[in-house]
């Protein structure tokens, strides 16, 4: 394939591909004015240095020099608000996207988090981002998501991601959880290898009487090194995947924090049963 | 409405789709390519009075758009990554039923700067030197990564991707 065949190709299969409904102007304005005001009144708790900064900071970035630029791939312009907004949160209106930042559904993301600190293995810590930090956290997060609305019920799942440290290295213990219905597979190892889009080598552990799939080595994507998955009587999925690295910018742990019988194990823990 | 809230609304009906194809291309998923949107556009409200010439958007909104995606991909994890729906990160079987997505697949497991490249090169149609600017590397490294993202594709798509007949349908 060459440049000129590539660029046909992308244009025939996109072409060819059904996008959902257009993106809602009303919720989108509403989620940037929501967001703006905000950071608009925490800028102002700072006081007028730091907003002079972010300003001056900012026009570096916000004036690119640079020609008009067309995507090639033009949406419907002016096209009709289809899309149903996201689920009403704790104020009574509707969230700004997929991600709860209060109430119940948020709640249950730190209440996993909690959980998944409490099984690091001895031997292990937990380190946490320094409060207050400017950034986004990265050593222990959480996110609680709406997935669908399936038969009148809103569908979520939680995801906590929770470094891990021995010595110098530091790598990460992930526990996602979906809630039923879902349309995830009942067969384990085949459970297991819906995890994050990514494959491995799969084995079936059992955990008294119950079956767990785990990858036990990944394939190409190697974002994470073991994760196993295990689908609960109710309906409920759980997947639990550990790492040896976090991120690129720390050295990786030599060893992971769970053997496979034990990633199996924390796959059925009632703790990461969420009802 | 004010009237920045009614140009940015308008802007946002004119160009969240074409985005949300960019975005598509990069990640491999309606639900995440939906997030990049929001999060461009949320960060161009905040900028919008700031922004003398209206001209930029497209490059603005673009440049959000890659740097949130390379940054999810960096940090090695994101809220967005999915389980079930679309297997993004999978090439389809050369019987697939579902080869007209062949290509998009490939892409999607095309190292994350090289595919960024890609859809910046030949999606988007941008030169290399706006590219460069936008990727903040050289020239030299966006041929160079085009190149390996070219290689990437052909590797993964031989022999499926000679049965598709490219640019007839």
């Amino acid at each position: 394939m060459n440049e000129q065949e590539l660029r046909e190709g992308l244009r025939s299969e996109m072409a060819g591909t059904t996008p959902p409904p257009p993106l809602s102007t009303t919720a989108a304005l509403g989620a940037a004015r929501r967001t703006h005001f905000r950071r608009r009144a925490l800028w102002a708790s700072l006081g007028s240095a730091a907003v002079v900064l972010a300003v001056t900071g900012f026009a570096a970035v916000a004036t690119p020099e640079g020609d008009v630029y067309q995507p090639a791939g033009h949406g419907p312009l002016g096209s009709p608000d289809t899309k149903a907004p996201w689920p009403t949160g704790p104020d009574g209106q509707p969230q700004e996207d997929r991600t709860a930042r209060a109430g119940a559904k948020y709640e249950q993301g730190i209440h996993l988090l909690r959980e998944v600190v409490s099984v690091v293995p001895a031997g292990f810590t937990a380190p946490e981002d320094p409060p207050n930090q400017s950034e986004e956290p990265t050593l222990r997060t959480q996110q609680a998501q709406f997935e669908a609305e399936v038969d009148g019920v809103d569908v979520w799942s939680y995801l906590t991601s929770v470094a891990v440290a021995k010595g110098k290295g530091t790598g990460r213990v992930i526990v996602e959880v979906h809630d039923a219905p879902n349309p995830l597979p009942t067969e384990p190892c085949d459970l297991a290898q819906k995890f994050w889009g990514m494959r491995g080598e799969c084995r079936v552990e059992t955990v008294g009487a119950l079956r767990v799939g785990v990858v036990v080595r990944p394939g190409s994507d190697d974002r994470l090194d073991q994760w196993s998955a295990y689908r609960h009587p109710d309906g409920v999925v759980v997947f639990v995947a550990q790492g040896v690295r976090l991120d690129e910018s720390r050295p990786a742990l030599e060893d992971l924090p769970f053997s496979v019988p034990q990633l199996a194990t924390l796959a059925v823990d009632e703790r990461f049963h969420l009802k | 409405m004010s009237d920045r809230d009614e140009a940015f609304a308008e802007y946002f009906a004119a160009r969240s789709g074409a985005m949300r194809g960019t975005a598509y291309l990069l990640c491999g998923d309606w639900h995440r390519a939906e997030d990049l949107v929001q999060t461009a556009f949320v960060k161009l409200y905040g900028v919008w009075n700031r922004i003398s010439r209206h001209e930029v958007l497209d490059s603005y909104v673009r440049q959000i758009l890659i740097r949130t995606f390379l940054d999810e991909r960096r940090r090695g994890w994101w809220r967005r990554e999915r389980v079930g729906g679309e297997d993004a990160e999978q090439v389809a079987p050369p019987d697939s039923p579902e080869s007209r997505l062949v290509l998009l697949q490939a892409l999607a497991r095309v190292a994350p700067r090289q595919r960024a490249v890609l859809v910046l090169r030949y999606w988007e149609d941008l030169s290399i030197e706006d590219v460069a600017a936008l990727l903040e590397c050289s020239p030299g490294t966006v041929k160079s990564q085009a190149a390996r993202g070219l290689d990437t594709l052909r590797g993964l798509l031989t022999p499926t991707y000679s049965a598709i007949e490219m640019g007839e349908r």
